[in-house]
């Protein structure tokens, strides 16, 4: 798809969320429900004591909530577009000259630092920064320029994983 | 008028399906417009792919130029759209994490969503360590709370923490969006070849086309203003105080009666009782709608106002017990722009002592005076009409606006 069209339309799919139900689109928030009801399962107390998970654990539980159902629409609209497209595969993606290992390992430490910084920054580069620059918001310009500023001061020491 | 859910238009229970039904859309673009692949992705930090960039800023941009649009014409209620709020030293010192994690794991979550949907294993790897990452987080939580809320400037806007209008900001923004098109498409033409990258060839005139009608339309947005009700006047002092010394605001009871008269339920009457609750449930005038004045600044009930209103044109009237509430109500209205509505002289006092309370005069005998004769015989068959109408009032129909319930609405990730 052109990139100029995913983007108006993916607009168009934030003026939806905005519309039907006054909010934007999220991603790392479903991540977390998992987290939290994995958590409350195993120790319900050490859950609920704990002034950060115990957030999350009101209502009809941490799973049932708009963000989780919407990831689950990411990932059936996901594979729904990779089929069409012939895109289906079990692929580990890396640059030319980075190894599987060191791959994995930076994948891994990738999302362990995504997982940190998107509840320190309340929101990742969708829910926060995407969804709060649609509606003007400083902390959605905010936290895009401290994503994107800090991945071109860092992109040149990683550059043996892409280039 | 959206967001529907919050309004309660669309019920609660059908949340859950828009948000499925959004998300399908969202992971098909995601996935459709490149956004499965990591070396894609991070093709804008070494500048042979801006295909992030590209999306991003456009789905921003057109994001934020609808809400402008929609919030215009009266679509959506933008005070009641979550913004998030701004924590300044979190959000710097989060997103610097997250950028890190960015060149380091290749994707973003949403991303990194659709990519484990069409097998990516490194997406996988990458969710599972979002998933150490926010565990990481909640066990550390009580040592960063501090942090956590510092630099709170609340749910403000960007234009506002820059002192600048918001036409001049979306304006601005835009600008600097094509412009940064512009800048990649060159610069990658350079640099993708280094790499073996092929360059989707440009098609200048449909680009030509798309940007100018952009840059219209956020002219356009530039001079749109903030608040709706702005594009009306807002009374100065001098107005004020000439309205409110001014009698043209009133209505007079034996109007009010006589169009009440000859046809309850009337499609150009309008009566807002403005009292509570309580006493509009104990009496009222019939065919009445109910809309405290206490609720009269809840955009809710405003609407549900201005809608009947515009079913019900000729006659719109606001009324109290006396004349204090009602004139607060209308000078509301009037603030808002809304220029027709009128004030029962007197309120319901007036009107009960009118058409109830008052003993029957003497029938004028001077045939020479037809007026007092008229007023004479309208009064009886008005307070004939009325008080037989108080034993049913309490079967005419009447209408409440609807008070909602303190909308909250929640947001980010």
């Amino acid at each position: 798809m052109n990139p100029y069209l995913a983007g108006f339309l993916l607009g168009l799919v934030l003026l939806g969320a905005f519309y039907l139900s006054g909010r934007g689109l999220g991603s790392s928030g479903a991540v977390k429900s998992i987290v939290v009801s994995v958590v409350n399962a195993v120790n319900p107390e050490h859950a609920a004591s704990n002034g950060f998970f115990s957030k999350y654990l009101g209502g009809d539980g941490p799973l049932k909530t708009w963000l989780v159902f919407l990831t689950v629409g990411v990932i059936i609209g996901g594979f729904f577009s990779g089929t069409v497209s012939n895109r289906l595969k079990f692929k580990l993606e890396r640059g030319p000259h980075a190894s599987a290992r060191a791959r994995i390992i930076a994948a891994l430490a990738g999302g362990i630092l995504f997982g940190v910084g998107a509840q320190l920054g309340r929101g990742c580069t969708s829910g926060a920064a995407l969804s709060g620059m649609s509606v003007l918001s400083s902390a959605g310009f905010v936290t895009m320029i401290a994503i994107f500023g800090t991945g071109f001061l860092v992109a040149y020491f990683m550059r043996k994983l892409w280039l | 008028m959206g967001p529907l859910v919050p309004y309660g238009i669309i019920g609660s229970e059908f949340n859950f399906i828009i948000a499925l039904v959004l998300g399908f859309f969202f992971g098909y673009i995601l996935e459709n417009a490149g956004f499965s692949s990591s070396r894609k992705l991070v093709g804008v930090f070494y500048g042979y792919d801006f295909v992030v960039l590209k999306v991003f800023f456009t789905a921003a941009v057109t994001a934020a130029l609808g809400l402008v649009f929609m919030g215009y014409f009266g679509w959506i209620d933008l005070s009641v759209v979550y913004v998030n709020p701004l924590y300044l030293w979190p959000a710097l010192v989060g997103g610097a994490i997250m950028g890190v994690g960015f060149l380091l794991g290749g994707f973003c979550p949403g991303t990194s969503i659709t990519a484990a949907s069409i097998g990516r294993l490194d997406a996988m790897i990458f969710i599972g360590g979002i998933m150490i990452g926010v565990f990481i987080f909640g066990e550390n939580f009580s040592w960063m709370k501090d942090f956590y809320v510092s630099g709170d400037f609340g749910s403000i806007k960007v234009y506002e923490s820059l002192g600048i209008s918001r036409g001049l900001f979306i304006f601005l923004l835009v600008i600097v969006a094509l412009a940064a098109f512009a800048v990649t498409a060159n610069l990658q033409k350079k640099i993708a070849p280094k790499y073996n990258i092929a360059v989707t060839p440009n098609q200048e005139a449909k680009k030509g086309i798309a940007i100018a009608g952009v840059l219209i339309l956020a002219a356009i947005a530039a001079f749109i203003p903030e608040n709706k009700q702005a594009r009306f006047y807002e009374l100065s002092a001098e107005e004020v105080h000439e309205a409110l010394n001014s009698d043209q605001r009133f209505v007079d009871t034996d109007k009010v009666a006589f169009h009440m008269m000859h046809n309850v339920q009337s499609v150009n009457l309008q009566l807002i009782d403005v009292r509570s609750k309580e006493e509009f449930e104990k009496f009222t005038l019939p065919g009445a709608t109910h809309a405290a004045l206490s609720d009269l600044t809840s955009p809710q009930v405003q609407e549900f106002l201005l809608e009947e209103s515009e079913e019900m044109k000729d006659l719109k009237v606001f009324f109290s017990n006396d004349n204090i509430d009602a004139d607060k109500a209308w000078m509301l209205f009037k603030r808002m722009g809304y220029d027709d509505f009128v004030v029962l002289k007197g309120g319901l006092n007036h009107f009960v002592e009118h058409f109830f309370h008052s003993a029957e005069g003497p029938k004028p005998v001077n045939q020479a005076n037809p007026q007092a004769i008229y007023d004479y015989r309208f009064k009886n068959s008005a307070r004939d009409y009325f008080q037989g109408l108080e034993k049913e009032v309490k079967t005419t129909e009447n209408t409440e606006a609807p008070v909602m319930n303190t909308i909250t609405v929640s947001g980010g990730c």
